[in-house]
C-alpha cells in the first residue's frame, strides 16, 4: 500500500524527506568516503537489529506495550512488512523515525527483517504467541526469544 | 622523534584531510534525523529516545537502548569510531537578586564579576558515544568551562558491555558497567546524574550541604563499576563498587582532587539500585531505591584530603546515603504528556573520633532531602515545570559553616528550601526540520526561590545576607551538534 498524500502537512513532510535524502545523497557524493554503496548490505545480524532496533518501538520482543508505542510487528505478513519498510526507506511514506532507521538497510536486509517478524513468535509472560502468518516455506526462524 | 619523510607527510596530511572531511561528513549528514551521534547511529529522531526531544527525559526506548549497551541502530554514514563524536554549548544569562561578590563563585579574576547578571559561557561538551564494539557502548563527556572554573574534565564517562537472554520466558537484559560516579548507570531523572534541573547556574550561589551521591556527580571525583540486569522490562535491579580516583589519576581526568569537593571515599563503598516500573496503556509507573555505603574522609573547611591530614592519624568517618524515588507520567494525547517524580534521599555519618576531637565536627550527623516535581510537556516541544526541594539536618558548624558572607552558615545549619519554575522550548530533534540533522537547541528559563538558605530565612551567613537575595533568573541555551 503506498500512502497518498491527503493534507498539507504531509505533503510537506514527504517532500522533506525527499529533499534530506537529495541532500544526503549529495553529501555522499561529496564526502565519498568510508560510504561504499548506497545501500549496500548491513551486515548486523537480524536477530540483532530485531531486538536492538526494532524492539525499542514496538516493544520488548516486539510486542507493543504502550499506547503511544510502534504497532504490533510480530506475526505480520512478510510482503506488508516489506512494502511498509521500504516505503519509509525510500520516503514514500513519512515518520520521523522510520525514515531513519530504514535508510542503511538493502532490499535483502528489508525482505530479511519481514521474513523474520513474519514467521517469529515470542512467549512473554502473560501474552499469547502470536504467528498467524508464517510461511513454512520460508528459511527465517521459526521461533525466537529474546 | 619520528623524522617525516615527504611521501610520509603527504600520506599524513592526506589522511588527515580524509579523517578531517569525514568528521565533518558525520555532523552533517542529513538522513540522521538529529545531531547526537546517538541519532545518527540510529538513524531516527533525538525525540525517539527522549520525550521532550532533548536528553535527559527517556523514553522506554531511550532506556532500552541504554541498558542495550548503546550499540542499535546502523545508521551511521562513516565508521563508528568518528561518529561517536558530538558537542555542546551552554551558555546564559544569570540574575541573582543580590550581587554576589567577586571571588565567590570565579575562581579567577580576569572574568570576576560584582554584578547582579552575568552572562556566561557555562560549560562546552565534546561527547564521544556510541557504539565501539558490536556488544560494547560508551558515553564520555568532556567539559570545557571557560569562566567559572576554567577546567578541562571528563565529566562523564560510562563504558558498558550488555546483552540479553530468556529463560524459561523471561526477557532477561543483562550487563557491566565502568564509570566515574554513581548513578551515572541509571536511566531515571530521580537519580543524581540525571536529576532536574537539567542545567543550572554557573553564577548562582547553591547551599553548602548537598547529598553525598550529589556532591560524588557533581564533581566526579570516584570511579566504579557495576552489574546490572532487567527482567521482563519490569524488574532492575544493579550493584557494584566505587573507590575514589587516586589524586593523579583525577587530575589527569581534571578534577580538584585536593580541593576537597566531596566526601572522598577511602577504600571501597557499594553502591546498589533496584526499582520496578510498569505500563499500563497511557500510564507509567516506577517504585526504587539506590544508595551508596563506605568509609570517607569528609570534606572538612580548611581540610586538603591528602594534603593536610593522613586517613591513616585521622580514621574514617563511615558514612551511608539510602534514596527512595518515584516516577509518573501520563500520555494523555498525541501532545500532551505529563509527569509528576520524587526522590527522597537520607545521608548518615559517623565521624572518625579524631576528626571530632580536633575539628570539632559532630559524633554523627544527618542529612535528609526532599525533591518534588511535576511537569507538562506539549508536543514534545513546550514543557512547564514546577518543583520543590527541602533539605533538612544536623548543624555541624565544621562542616557547614566555611566562616564567608553568602556562602557561610552562621548556625551550623544545612536546612535549604526552595522552589523552581521552569520553561523550556525544544524545537528541533522530532525530525521535521530540515536542520534538525545539524543540530539540536533546548532554550531554557528558570527561577529559583529560597525561602530558607544554609539553615536561615533571615541573616542566614551571620553577616546580613538573606535567603531571598539568593533567588536566580536562569535563561540558558544549550546547542548539541
Amino acid at each position: 500500500m503506498q500512502m497518498t498524500p491527503h493534507n498539507t502537512i504531509q505533503r510537506t513532510l514527504i517532500m522533506s524527506q525527499k529533499l534530506k535524502r537529495q541532500t544526503s545523497l549529495w553529501m555522499f557524493l561529496f564526502s565519498g568516503i568510508f560510504t561504499g554503496p548506497l545501500q549496500a548490505d548491513v551486515d548486523t545480524p537480524v536477530e540483532d537489529t530485531a531486538y536492538l532496533l526494532c524492539g525499542g518501538c514496538h516493544g520488548p520482543n516486539n510486542i507493543r506495550t504502550m499506547e503511544d508505542m510502534g504497532p504490533n510487528i510480530i506475526g505480520q505478513k512478510k510482503g506488508y512488512i516489506s512494502k511498509q519498510l521500504r516505503a519509509f526507506r525510500d520516503g514514500k511514506r513519512s515518520h520521523p523515525s522510520m525514515n531513519g532507521a530504514m535508510e542503511p538497510y538493502s532490499d535483502k536486509n528489508i525482505d530479511d527483517l519481514a521474513s523474520f517478524f513474519a514467521n517469529a513468535t515470542v512467549d512473554l509472560p502473560g501474552s499469547q504467541s502470536t504467528n498467524k502468518n508464517s510461511d513454512p516455506t520460508d528459511p527465517s526462524p521459526q521461533k525466537h526469544e529474546h | 622523534m619520528y623524522d617525516f619523510k615527504r611521501k610520509d607527510k603527504l600520506s599524513f596530511v592526506l589522511k588527515a584531510s580524509l579523517a578531517l572531511l569525514a568528521f565533518s561528513a558525520s555532523f552533517f549528514s542529513s538522513n540522521a534525523y538529529a545531531t547526537a551521534a546517538f541519532s545518527r547511529q540510529t538513524g531516527e529522531s533525538c525525540a525517539t529516545c527522549h520525550m521532550q526531544g532533548y536528553g535527559p527525559w527517556l523514553t522506554e526506548y531511550g532506556t532500552k537502548f541504554k541498558l542495550d549497551g548503546y550499540v542499535a541502530g546502523d545508521a551511521a554514514k562513516v565508521p563508528t569510531l568518528l561518529n561517536n563524536f558530538s558537542a555542546e554549548i551552554v551558555s546564559s544569562v544569570t540574575n541573582v537578586a543580590s550581587a554576589v561578590p567577586q571571588g565567590t563563585y570565579f575562581q579567577n579574576s580576569k572574568y570576576a564579576s560584582n554584578a547582579q547578571t552575568n552572562v556566561l559561557n557555562d560549560w562546552d561538551a565534546i561527547y564521544y558515544t556510541g557504539r565501539v564494539l558490536p556488544k560494547v557502548g560508551v558515553y564520555f563527556q568532556i567539559n570545557f568551562t571557560p569562566q567559572t572554573s576554567r577546567s578541562i574534565s571528563l565529566s562523564m564517562a560510562d563504558m558498558r558491555f550488555a546483552d540479553h537472554f530468556s529463560f524459561e520466558g523471561h526477557n532477561v537484559q543483562y550487563g557491566i558497567t565502568a564509570n566515574n560516579a554513581p548513578t551515572m548507570s541509571d536511566t531515571w531523572m530521580t537519580s543524581f546524574a540525571w536529576m532536574y534541573p537539567y542545567t543550572t547556574s554557573s553564577g548562582a550561589v547553591a547551599p553548602n550541604a548537598t547529598p553525598w551521591l550529589q556532591q560524588l556527580m557533581a564533581s566526579p571525583t570516584s570511579v566504579g563499576m557495576t552489574a546490572y540486569t532487567k527482567i521482563d522490562n519490569h524488574w532492575y535491579f544493579e550493584a557494584g563498587g566505587y573507590s575514589n580516583q587516586s589524586i593523579a589519576m583525577g587530575q589527569g581526568f581534571g578534577q580538584a582532587m585536593n580541593l576537597g569537593a566531596n566526601d572522598a571515599i577511602v577504600g571501597g563503598a557499594g553502591y546498589w539500585r533496584v526499582y520496578w516500573d510498569q505500563v499500563f496503556g497511557a500510564h507509567h509507573i516506577m517504585f526504587g531505591s539506590y544508595g551508596l555505603t563506605g568509609n570517607v574522609a569528609p570534606n572538612i573547611a580548611g581540610q586538603i584530603p591528602g594534603q593536610n591530614y593522613s586517613v591513616a592519624t585521622t580514621g574514617t568517618s563511615s558514612k551511608q546515603e539510602v534514596n527512595l524515588d518515584s516516577n509518573y507520567s501520563y500520555m494523555m494525547d498525541e501532545k500532551n504528556m505529563f509527569m509528576v517524580m520524587w526522590r527522597y534521599t537520607h545521608d548518615s555519618i559517623k565521624n572518625a573520633a579524631y576528626l571530632q576531637t580536633n575539628n570539632g565536627v559532630n559524633a554523627s550527623d544527618a542529612l535528609n532531602n526532599d525533591m518534588l516535581m511535576g511537569m507538562w510537556t506539549y508536543e514534545k516541544t513546550y514543557n512547564l515545570a514546577f518543583a520543590w526541594n527541602h533539605q533538612w539536618g544536623t548543624a555541624d558548624m565544621a562542616l557547614y559553616n566555611n566562616g564567608s558572607p553568602i556562602t557561610g552558615s552562621a548556625n551550623g545549619s544545612p536546612n535549604s528550601n526552595s522552589f523552581l519554575v521552569e520553561v523550556d522550548y525544544i524545537p528541533f530533534g522530532k525530525g521535521k526540520f530540515l536542520t534538525d540533522p545539524y543540530f539540536n537547541m533546548r532554550l531554557s528559563l528558570q527561577y529559583w526561590a529560597y525561602t530558607q538558605f544554609n539553615g536561615a530565612t533571615t541573616n542566614y551567613d551571620g553577616f546580613g545576607r538573606n535567603a531571598g537575595q539568593n533567588n536566580t533568573t536562569y535563561f540558558v541555551t544549550n546547542i548539541n551538534f
